[in-house]
């Protein structure tokens, strides 16, 4: 899935100046729009749904209070994603000192092939995925998922790009293996 | 660009994130290696089944997240004022004492405060409270104060007086003592003087 960051609309920075100056629309606009990339970028960074409701609610608050001081016009998404991110590492801490949560559950009414084989790849992929150590996790999932470019990424992770196109190369490569040790070598074929 | 260099590669180069030239290098090796092709096409296999995992479905809400940004302010806004209470009272402290002037002060090696009544004996120690002095003994106290100090500074000066009077005949003494030997010297070399004369008029 190469996507772009997040929707990327035109009046973003129309809309991100109105709720700078309190305009509880815009900012519900935002929401609306950014909701779905923050959760699905938590959710595939600490591997569980359990707490992403509640991350993704602190994400947004927590932008609502910084909003005042956002000042990087046009990196709205590298902005939002920092966020995320210094939250999915704070859960992650907490998450390492509590007993280990279950891998992803994968919704019985997802959008994606419904059939129990789809679910259990799914479900493999999660716990592949959370696996992962961290340095890896960010880089596939902010790659991966939220489709952000290398100097984004970089701009997020405050790593060098070329540090991070290696830690990729690293994390396709260990995705690949775990999978296979799970039982869908060559990914989604049954081995 | 062999294999081992090819492979790093091939995970970028199935997200497109290659420059031209390295773009075009990996493409010009995939076409004539059958295994980095396999190798590619597990990565763009791995990249399709990563998409199983459905994003959650999760709705923030606005209003919670303004609630709970109200709540935050309210917060802050109590912990200023219990500061602001903190630091007046603070200051009424600091203001208080110095309309009060507590008088401090040493009196017979010990530190005496002065502000209030006083109990009928002061205790023994460093400490001792006395009553408060009205302002007519006040400016007595200063009287004798500056009295006593006036008296100390001519003391101090008719001592002093006493000491440049004593140096000064010193002085005159050593001049006078000076002219003398100046004298007796002089004296000296007339005598010297007139010897030798007396003795070249002699031997001529």
């Amino acid at each position: 899935m190469s996507k772009q960051p997040g929707p990327r609309m035109g009046d973003e920075a129309d809309l991100i100046r109105r709720w700078q100056q309190g305009d509880v629309d815009a900012f519900g606009t935002i929401v609306r729009r950014w909701q779905r990339p923050v959760a699905r970028f938590l959710a595939r960074y600490i591997g569980t749904d359990a707490a992403v409701a509640d991350l993704t609610q602190e994400v947004f608050l927590r932008a609502h209070r910084a909003v005042g001081r956002y000042r990087e016009e046009g990196a709205f998404a590298t902005w939002l994603y920092r966020i995320a991110l210094n939250l999915a590492r704070d859960s992650a801490r907490r998450a390492r000192r509590a007993p280990a949560p279950l891998p992803l559950e994968v919704p019985a009414n997802s959008a994606v092939d419904d059939s129990w084989e789809q679910r259990e790849l799914a479900q493999t992929i999660s716990q592949a995925l959370a696996e992962l150590p961290e340095p890896h996790r960010e880089v596939l999932v902010l790659r991966h998922y939220e489709g952000l470019n290398f100097e984004q990424m970089s701009r997020v992770l405050g790593v060098p790009a070329s540090t991070l196109k290696s830690r990729f190369a690293v994390a396709i490569g260990r995705m690949r293996a775990r999978l296979s040790e799970l039982g869908f070598g060559d990914e989604g074929e049954t081995s | 660009m062999t294999c081992d260099q090819v492979r790093p590669l091939l995970p970028l180069a199935v997200y497109g994130d290659l420059t031209g030239a390295e773009e075009e290098t990996v493409r010009g090796h995939l076409a004539g290696c059958s295994a980095c092709r396999s190798e590619a096409e597990a990565i763009r296999r791995l990249r399709t089944s990563l998409d199983a995992v459905p994003p959650p479905e999760v709705t923030v809400s606005v209003a919670g997240v303004l609630r709970a940004e109200t709540a935050d302010q309210a917060r802050r806004a109590r912990r200023w004022r219990r500061v602001a209470i903190a630091a007046g009272a603070l200051a009424a402290c600091v203001l208080s004492i110095l309309l009060v002037r507590p008088d401090i002060r040493i009196d017979d090696g010990a530190l005496v405060v002065r502000w209030r009544e006083a109990s009928p004996q002061p205790p023994q120690g460093v400490v001792k409270v006395e009553q408060p002095v009205r302002d007519d003994e006040r400016v007595d106290l200063l009287v004798k104060l500056v009295r006593a100090m006036a008296d100390d500074a001519e003391g101090r000066d008719r001592d002093r007086r006493g000491e440049i009077t004593a140096l000064k005949s010193r002085l005159d003494r050593l001049a006078l003592q000076e002219d003398a030997r100046w004298q007796d010297i002089q004296k000296d070399v007339g005598v010297l003087y007139r010897a030798q004369f007396a003795r070249r008029e002699g031997g001529e």
